[in-house]
């Protein structure tokens, strides 16, 4: 018997009654370097909650089929039995976080199983040096990089010593430097120890390197091995479809731009956030906003809306200072859409949430209203009118984010981290969507890790490094200089995938 | 700019004592202010206390509160003054309504000193004292692990709660909501908008936290061990020892009547 076994494993989420995965068949061998993949809403997280036994502590889950680890059935084992055979890394590390220092998380697991606190302070460096992450051991959890919050966490997991390891998109908050950190600190872990690791990502690409076996997921099902090559369309890009704006940074002498930044500076904390930025933004551009974790990508959208007062500098927003500017001026002409879709949904239905803006602005007409509908329509949210927006799913969500903000037709559009955890079928009718919005002259910011959707979208790139404005220009010049300053994993690369078997 | 009240790691002796020493001396400290009868023996008291907090924490004027505590203990002391007419007369401007009293200082001393005494030792437990290694602290000493962790996971959860606070106040904002705007029933609507979304999130960090811990055995025995933390050292008997002595020596200037 192959060392995970799932047989014929179907499963129903509580209150649905579409199941989530749906007769799953699979076989594992012991070592293997497995990559679960799928369009957003697929089930590959489904099913490593089901691997990792979490699926079953309801009252009465529903399911059928069994899933065996090491001759153990995950159905039938209390989740702490479960967790001594499959540990489950979390898509964001500071959600699996329960203490403050590197070295209580790591210990955090092994002090529930009575380990001998000798042995855990074995454990712990133990389990750093095999993340190589020795040089985090006397940290403090709030002072960590993205990248260095998933070492953590990875370690955090492989101190309790499992014989598999899952990890939920572990790299999806991060930017591409630390995604090659965590990817190959995964790769050296597995040289070194007799681990299985299940992964679950959409970034394949850098994956295909370490030459996994890929496992393809569509509605709850396995795609059958022979479909994946078909799977080749959702890894590679589109042909540049002719919409993006033809304009270039800053070369527009016809017209004053709409943004002007001189020697912004913002510190917070005593700790520089931005240093001495200076910016044009002009109408119609598509601008991609890039740059490590940290960088001030966020800062600088924030401090474009004035929600940062303690800059130096001078910042003028369609002609106005924006020392002067109240911010309840700016939204009729800034439309802002934040990193969690959780965070800006504040009504109970979805009309309502799509109508708020206007509502407050005084801008809601039968007009308004229609175009609404057409939105809600054309996004595929107009069955939903009357739901609670907190009911909708992920995708859904940021497609009611998107409409909420753009309903008042503001010239300008900022946007943090849009892309986060969607699938790149969906990343591109996004980038789509977003395109179209600049072809009447209105300006969007997007920040984002994308390089390739940046090269085929955006006629600029902005990278800020360590708060300093490092490439802007359009896109292939901008990339030119990312790469001749070290930081050739923020540029699109030639990339190829292998699949497995 | 002004910092919170919050932990200020340090590398001072206070720093370096165990946590629940420090515990032990808040909450002793805080009887004996109740025992001193003397109201010159509290405010001496209060300002070894504001002399100690302000050698080992010298920016204690830039955190939140310090200054309002000072106001309110100062504040306290001249009610006395003015209002406490019992007792031997020590200056009579000749004004009807106002002169000081013996027992109006007194009583103002004492209040007031006891008051910034109860102030300042805390802000000395807080400001030294790593919440967390208190928490690990006390489940060491027996409080059982499932409440300590409720304290740590609070402590954790704190920061990330006051973040996305802030930036669903951001949120509102554009998306043209106004809090200047609008009368109590608008503001109770605008405060419910801000609290859902902030309390959706945070179950749903409750809920992947639960996945987290029990993914990780917690519960799963009803002790548990704990890796190897900082534990008393010499440092804690010599202040014990101090602090000791210097407690006697009130106690007997109090009641001894030296």
């Amino acid at each position: 018997m192959a060392f995970v076994e799932i047989r014929s494993f179907s499963y129903t989420y509580p209150g649905s009654d579409k199941p989530a995965l749906r007769d799953i068949s699979l076989s594992i061998d012991r070592g293997s370097f497995v990559v679960v993949t799928g369009k957003s809403g697929c089930g590959k997280s489904t099913l490593g909650k089901a691997l990792a036994g979490f699926l079953f502590q309801d009252e009465q889950p529903k399911f059928s089929g069994e899933i065996i680890v090491n001759d153990i059935s995950m159905g039938r084992v209390p989740l702490y039995a479960a967790s001594e055979k499959v540990a489950y890394v979390q898509q964001n590390p500071e959600d699996q976080f329960c203490t403050l220092t590197v070295k209580d998380e790591i210990a955090f697991g092994l002090e529930n199983r009575c380990v001998d606190p000798q042995e855990i302070e074995r454990r712990i460096e133990d389990a750093l040096s095999a993340v190589r992450g020795m040089d985090l051991l006397d940290r403090e959890l709030a002072g960590l990089s993205g990248g260095e919050q998933q070492k953590v966490a990875i370690a955090s997991m492989l101190a309790l010593s499992p014989d598999v390891l899952i990890l939920d998109e572990p790299t999806s908050n991060l930017d591409p430097l630390a995604t090659e950190t965590v990817f190959e600190t995964l790769h050296a872990m597995r040289q070194n120890l007799d681990i299985t690791v299940i992964i679950i990502e959409h970034k394949l690409a850098q994956l295909a390197a370490f030459d996994p076996v890929l496992i393809v997921m569509e509605n709850g099902e396995l795609l059958p091995i022979d479909s994946i090559s078909a799977f080749d369309d959702y890894l590679c890009l589109p042909p540049p479809h002719g919409k993006t704006p033809s304009l270039k940074s800053g070369d527009n002498p016809t017209t004053a731009p709409i943004v002007e930044l001189e020697n912004l500076s913002l510190t917070i904390s005593g700790k520089t956030i931005l240093s001495d930025i200076n910016l044009k933004l002009f109408d119609g551009e598509f601008i991609s906003l890039m740059g490590p974790n940290g960088s001030g990508k966020s800062s600088l959208l924030l401090s474009l809306m004035g929600f940062h007062a303690s800059v130096s500098g001078n910042r003028r927003v369609f002609g106005s200072d924006l020392e002067k500017t109240r911010i309840s001026a700016l939204v009729t002409e800034i439309g802002f859409i934040f990193q969690n879709p959780d965070h800006q949904i504040f009504t109970h239905t979805v009309w309502d949430e799509v109508i708020l803006t206007l509502r407050n602005l005084d801008r809601l007409t039968e007009e308004k209203k229609a175009e609404a509908r057409c939105w809600l329509d054309k996004l595929g949210l107009s069955e939903k009118l009357e739901l609670h927006p907190q009911r909708l799913s992920y995708g859904e969500k940021r497609r009611l984010n998107l409409i909420a903000a753009i309903l008042h037709d503001p010239r300008l559009l900022l946007i943090d981290e849009f892309l986060i955890g969607q699938d790149m079928a969906n990343a591109h009718i996004w980038m789509d969507l977003l395109a179209d919005y600049t072809l009447d002259g209105r300006t969007v910011v997007l920040v984002n890790h994308h390089a390739e959707l940046t090269q085929a979208y955006c006629n600029r790139v902005v990278f800020l490094s360590n708060g300093s404005l490092l490439a802007d220009g359009p896109a292939s010049d901008s990339f030119t200089k990312i790469k001749a300053s070290g930081f050739s994993a923020f540029a699109p690369v030639e990339r190829s995938v292998r699949h497995g078997a | 700019m002004a910092r919170k009240l919050v932990y200020c790691p340090g590398q001072t002796f206070l720093h370096r004592l165990y946590p629940l020493t420090k515990l032990a001396w808040l909450l002793l400290g805080s009887i004996l202010v109740f025992i001193f009868t003397e109201g010159v023996i509290l405010a001496i008291f209060a300002l070894l206390c504001l002399l100690a907090v302000t050698i080992l924490f010298p920016d204690i004027w830039r955190v939140r509160g310090t200054r309002l505590a000072c106001l309110t203990g100062f504040f306290l002391f001249a009610l006395y003054i003015l209002f406490e007419k019992s007792g031997t007369t020590l200056f009579d401007p000749g004004l009807n309504f106002f002169r000081v009293t013996d027992s109006g200082v007194d009583m103002g001393l004492r209040i007031a000193g006891r008051f910034l005494s109860i102030i300042i030792l805390s802000y000395l437990f807080i400001l030294s004292t790593n919440p967390s290694d208190l928490a690990y602290a006390l489940m060491k000493l027996g409080l059982p692990y499932r409440y300590g962790f409720m304290l740590v996971t609070a402590l954790r959860l704190a920061p990330i709660l006051e973040d996305e606070g802030s930036t669903i106040y951001r949120a509102q904002l554009v998306r043209g909501i106004r809090y200047d705007r609008g009368g109590l029933k608008r503001w109770v609507l605008l405060t419910t908008q801000f609290i859902t979304p902030l309390l959706i999130s945070a179950l749903r960090r409750a809920d992947k936290l639960v996945f987290s811990m029990e993914g990780r055995g917690f519960g799963q025995f009803p002790e548990r061990t704990f890796r190897q933390r900082s534990a008393p050292t010499p440092l804690d008997l010599s202040f014990n020892l101090s602090m000791m002595a210097l407690a006697g020596i009130f106690l007997l200037i109090n009641f001894g009547g030296i």
